[in-house]
């Protein structure tokens, strides 16, 4: 057989991982930039939007009320009457982008950035 | 499938070069994955595939559509003797496992001069990453922070996809497998 790796294969590996970690650092870098400014809640097919203020919310769904707690700037389900309780141990978020589901009840909290993901071209 | 029904009647019907080297490289494919699958390990993406070994030396030794039909066994079989059937696991392992394996062949007939295994192996792996996430996308989340994830995806599938592409291309010249294409082109 003819010697290995080809050249062939020595600059796809090269470019996929160059790839990769470019990908990786452009969106890290987004991340850092970019500020959280709201809270969107998404529950009882309704969406709603916060400020990222010290609270405490009571969200109602299909199972019953879901306690979620916002503070310095963290979000997370405190109580849930959903089986498996997923949604608090999706513990604290604090980054755009992040969000916790509870599909039991119904809600997605998202927190919302300066810079929307739908805006990231590649 | 013919062979097997005429069996009774003719006393064992031989089976032809390419079903021995088919059912040993779907073996040998299925043993792997269920092995690595038997490895407990902290993250699911860092398994390498090794059951793959076996689809990538069939699309080498035999031909691209026995390839995929290793590609069919090992998933099939392999997620039987894992207990995940029809799971979730099974049905990604599926939608992604086909499309990749027709990428990887087709890499390997439009660019096989310069590509050796390792980069066709690559290209499958990849590309089996990118499919996961585009069906998780689809399916499962449908939120765009699943793309945060390509990266990592693409730099886990290209170094697992060189790791498989370097096995194999280690196994391929010590593989005693008699090729079905020459010597049943010299037998006639």
């Amino acid at each position: 057989m003819k010697p290995w790796p080809k050249r062939g294969d020595l600059i796809l590996f090269a470019v996929l991982l160059a790839l990769s970690l470019t990908g990786w650092l452009t969106i890290h870098l987004l991340r850092s930039r970019n500020a959280p400014t709201s809270l969107q809640i998404d529950a009882s097919e309704q969406t709603f939007a916060l400020p990222l203020n010290d609270t405490v919310l009571v969200i109602p769904g299909p199972l019953g009320d879901t306690k979620v707690i916002v503070e310095d700037g963290k979000v997370w389900v405190e109580e849930a009457t959903c089986p498996q309780k997923i949604c608090k141990r999706q513990g604290k978020i604090a980054l755009p982008g992040q969000s916790i589901i509870c599909l039991p009840n119904r809600i997605v909290i998202t927190i919302k950035g300066e810079i929307q993901p739908d805006a990231v071209t590649y | 499938m013919m062979g097997i029904n005429k069996s009774g009647e003719k006393k064992s019907a031989p089976l032809s070069p390419r079903q021995r080297n088919l059912a040993l490289l779907a073996g040998l494919s299925v043993a792997l994955y269920t092995v690595e699958n038997l490895i407990p390990l902290p993250i699911p993406w860092l398994r390498i595939g090794v059951g793959n070994i076996g689809v990538l030396l069939a699309l080498y030794v035999l031909s691209p559509l026995d390839g995929f039909f290793v590609l069919l066994i090992k998933v099939v079989v392999g997620s039987l003797f894992s207990g995940r059937f029809l799971s979730p696991f099974f049905l990604f392992a599926l939608g992604a496992g086909i499309p990749a394996y027709w990428v990887m062949a087709g890499v390997k007939k439009i660019a096989g001069r310069w590509l050796g295994p390792v980069g066709v192996s690559i290209a499958g792996a990849v590309s089996h990453n990118i499919f996961q996430l585009g069906i998780a996308y689809l399916i499962v989340v449908q939120n765009v922070t699943v793309c945060y994830l390509a990266p990592l995806l693409v730099g886990l599938g290209t170094i697992s996809g060189a790791l498989i592409g370097a096995m194999v291309r280690a196994i391929l010249p010590r593989l005693k497998i008699d090729t079905p294409s020459k010597p049943s082109k010299m037998d006639k």
